[in-house]
């Protein structure tokens, strides 16, 4: 009995080993292996030289002429980008669910943006967001309007037009929000209409509740989202204006791979992460607050 | 049942490992062992590697044309030495220190590259390249001396890790259509007879012309409608740092140890180009379209822009595309003309076992008599002494009359020696891919009109100066 039980034990350690060893090998090893060299001066090429707290320490003494840079512009596009984008795309999910005619074709001109390559995407708003040889500005001229929006090229509107770009792709959120919406009982409006609730009754007091689970996932995808978009700012500004898209992964991704600080590249990234899991806690010690889950 | 599935589970786990392990030992055996190289075997093997079959890999960047060049060179040098394959690697200029640094990080290296200084210098301090002064010596065929100055990247005395690509130049190109249209003389190449700063704007100011057909000396001038700007220049320290020699500025002092872009000469050029597109309208911001998603060339090309500044490369792209246009001399600032020169390495790695073929390949690139077109098409300069004072060697690469070279090259370039010239600051200030980002982002403000040159140049100082890590030595 004690044997086969043993047996069993074994069967299941090799039936889990390639899925742990491959957790191992390429998250755990690797992640240990950042934080030591998060305390080193390190090319990538040459051995690391242990250099105590100093990577980290840069960053906050002033040394690190970006770091203040690319925290700002991270928090703006997030602060802002967050909630316009999940506000948006709920009005568009609300609009298909309220669609009589061409739900589906509405539905998947909606999504088609979604999945577009990210680098196609930014390249397509690269050119249309063109001062001078743009569709957006040349549409508004043939209209009359005569703009010197300078959408990407300008320290003022950069990460505004990063936040409309987003917007553009707001598909995948838009479908769950509308899985959501589809799923809140007909009952639940049928009973507000008899106690003669509104429109913003309905929405505020049986909509966002019902659907507050599909909210909180997407609040928390776009949230990481945000706080690790990275493509716009390699392939459409290279983090300027004067830095001011100098979004934080784009930040890390230059000081390991242009500046040869992989070093400190790896402070910066254990720093995102140290931030990122409190962030993440927090939301999680709220959420019981917010999110309603049917019968609890 | 569950026995069978264990044993599955095994032979599976075995068959990857000792897969994985064949993998390794075969990828040790091709592309590591920089100690044999180190050791003197291949280096002194010229010739030994007789008719055994040789692939070298040639890692560069450049524009498409550029590429088309290289990979018709690199067919005419397998078609001359049989036994040799040349694998070309090109890397678009953005991603090629990423990608090459991934590659030598992981030991997979090709044999020759060229590399931005800035890389060249951080790899250089590992001895990861074959000494050239070593090659040299014993290769008859050439001298130290037979080579233009700052042709070497001197590591330590007596050991160059790579040699100058090729020599590089900034110049003025011009639309000549658009001159002829607007009634505009052309501009001069000899730099003796270079434009004022003055007379430059107002050349601009005739060429800038708005959609009603007003030019930007007339009062009906329409800022926000322009359709053709005067003057355009890529982004970049290569051509705003030719305005800032050509007033007698630099981006370190003398001795290198600090930032000296806060100096009243630089602040003033800078300030000058700032206000070519803030104060007179005559050239786009740079952050605009030529500058991010049409080429200076493409907008020269269009007659969307009539001067633009950029490298004596730009004559490749410029041959191959339908325009009429000619090269001419930088204004002149502070009356006394003068040029300024880039550099990056072409280095072999001492990983390469062959090296001698390499060193051949690498002089074959070098050596106009060998790779013609690649000069005489506008990609490159010589940088061999004797393509410069021999005439008739001369004329064999930069001839208007035989060559894709215009006119105005002969004095806007070849001439260069005859004044003062230095290396444009990418090639000599160590550690400069940091640097610049600093800079060129305080620049951004300026060119954006948001900003002063000065308060730029003094906002960054602090950090900059602690930044600075002197230049790059050359021979």
């Amino acid at each position: 009995m004690k044997w086969k039980k043993r047996r069993g034990e074994l069967a299941g350690w090799l039936f889990t080993a390639p899925a742990t060893l491959g957790f191992l090998v390429f998250t755990i090893i690797p992640m240990l292996v950042s934080l030591y060299y998060s305390f080193c001066e390190f090319d990538g090429i040459k051995e690391p030289v242990f250099t105590g707290l100093e990577n980290y320490t840069r960053l906050f003494d002033g040394t690190d002429p970006f770091f203040g840079s690319s925290v700002k512009a991270t928090a703006l596009y997030t602060v802002f980008g967050v909630p316009v984008f999940l506000t948006f795309s709920l009005f568009t999910a609300m609009l298909l669910e309220k669609a009589r005619r061409g739900k589906s074709f509405f539905r998947t001109v909606l999504f088609i943006p979604a999945v577009i390559p990210a680098i196609a995407a930014c390249l397509i708003w690269k050119w249309m967001c063109d001062p001078s040889l743009g569709i957006i500005n040349n549409t508004l001229k043939w209209f009359g309007i005569y703009t010197d929006m300078r959408w990407f090229y300008s320290t003022k509107t950069v990460i505004l037009t990063f936040i409309l770009m987003w917007m553009w792709g707001c598909g995948t959120t838009m479908i769950v929000l509308l899985a959501g919406l589809q799923d809140v009982p007909r009952s639940l409006y049928d009973a507000m209409d008899v106690d003669g609730g509104g429109g913003v009754q309905k929405f505020i007091h049986v909509t966002l509740p019902m659907i507050s689970p599909s909210i909180l996932f997407c609040v928390i995808v776009s949230f990481v989202n945000a706080v690790q978009c990275f493509v716009p700012a390699y392939s459409v500004t290279n983090g300027g204006p004067g830095n001011h898209s100098l979004f934080y992964i784009f930040y890390m991704y230059r000081e390991a791979f242009s500046f040869g600080n992989m070093g400190g590249a790896c402070a910066i990234a254990w720093l995102l992460f140290l931030v990122l899991l409190i962030i993440t806690q927090l939301m999680s010690k709220t959420m019981n607050r917010w999110v309603y889950y049917g019968g609890d | 049942m569950k026995k069978k599935i264990l044993a599955l589970f095994l032979t599976v786990i075995t068959v990857f490992w000792v897969g994985a392990c064949g993998n390794t030992s075969e990828k040790n055996d091709v592309g590591q062992g920089p100690k044999e190289a180190e050791g003197g075997e291949n280096l002194s093997s010229q010739g030994q590697s007789g008719e055994e079959n040789i692939t070298l890999r040639y890692a560069y960047w450049g524009s498409s044309y550029e590429n088309e060049a290289m990979q018709k060179i690199a067919a005419k040098y397998e078609e001359e030495n049989p036994n040799v394959k040349i694998e070309c690697i090109y890397i678009p200029n953005a991603d090629y220190t990423t990608k090459m640094t991934a590659m030598v990080a992981s030991g997979d290296e090709p044999d020759i590259a060229n590399l931005f200084p800035s890389d060249f210098i951080g790899w250089a301090d590992e001895d990861r390249f074959v000494n050239l002064y070593e090659m040299i010596e014993k290769d008859d065929r050439y001298e130290v001396e037979d080579f233009i100055p700052n042709c070497f990247f001197e590591i330590s005395e007596g050991y160059a890790g790579g040699r100058s690509i090729a020599n590089e130049l900034i110049q003025l190109y011009y639309n000549k259509d658009l001159f002829d249209e607007h009634g505009v003389d052309y501009l001069p190449a000899n730099p003796d007879e270079a434009l004022s700063w003055d007379e430059f704007v107002e050349v601009c100011q005739k060429l800038t012309i708005d959609e009603n057909g007003n030019n930007a000396q007339s009062p009906d001038f329409d800022p926000d409608r322009i359709a053709t700007y005067g003057f355009d220049f890529d982004k970049n320290n290569m051509t705003w740092g030719a305005f800032v020699y050509q007033n007698g500025g630099s981006v370190l002092n003398e001795d290198g140890t600090e930032f000296s872009m806060t100096d009243p000469k630089t602040v003033d050029v800078l300030q000058k180009i700032g206000d070519l597109i803030n104060v007179y309208h005559v050239s786009p911001d740079p952050l605009t379209s030529s500058g991010s998603n049409m080429s200076v060339t493409s907008s020269l090309q269009s007659k969307q822009v009539a001067i633009i500044c950029d490298g004596t490369w730009t004559n490749l792209d410029l041959g191959a595309i339908d325009i009429d246009y000619d090269v001419a001399c930088l204004p002149s600032l502070s009356g006394k003309p003068c040029f300024e020169t880039t550099a990056s390495a072409c280095v072999i790695f001492n990983t390469c076992k062959n090296v001698d073929v390499a060193w051949d390949f690498m002089m074959y690139l070098a050596d106009p008599a060998n790779a013609l077109e690649l000069y005489s098409s506008g990609l490159w300069m010589p940088i061999m002494q004797r393509w410069y004072e021999d005439e008739a060697l001369l004329n064999s690469w930069a001839s208007p009359e035989t060559t894709s070279h215009t006119e105005g090259f002969y004095d806007a370039a070849v001439r260069y020696t005859e004044y003062e010239y230095r290396l444009a600051p990418e090639s000599c200030v160590a550690g400069w891919s940091r640097l610049d980002a600093v800079i060129e982002s305080a620049l951004d403000s300026v060119w954006l009109g948001e900003k002063t040159a000065e308060d730029a140049m003094n906002e960054i100082k602090p950090s900059v100066d602690g930044m600075v890590s002197g230049f790059i030595t050359f021979k």
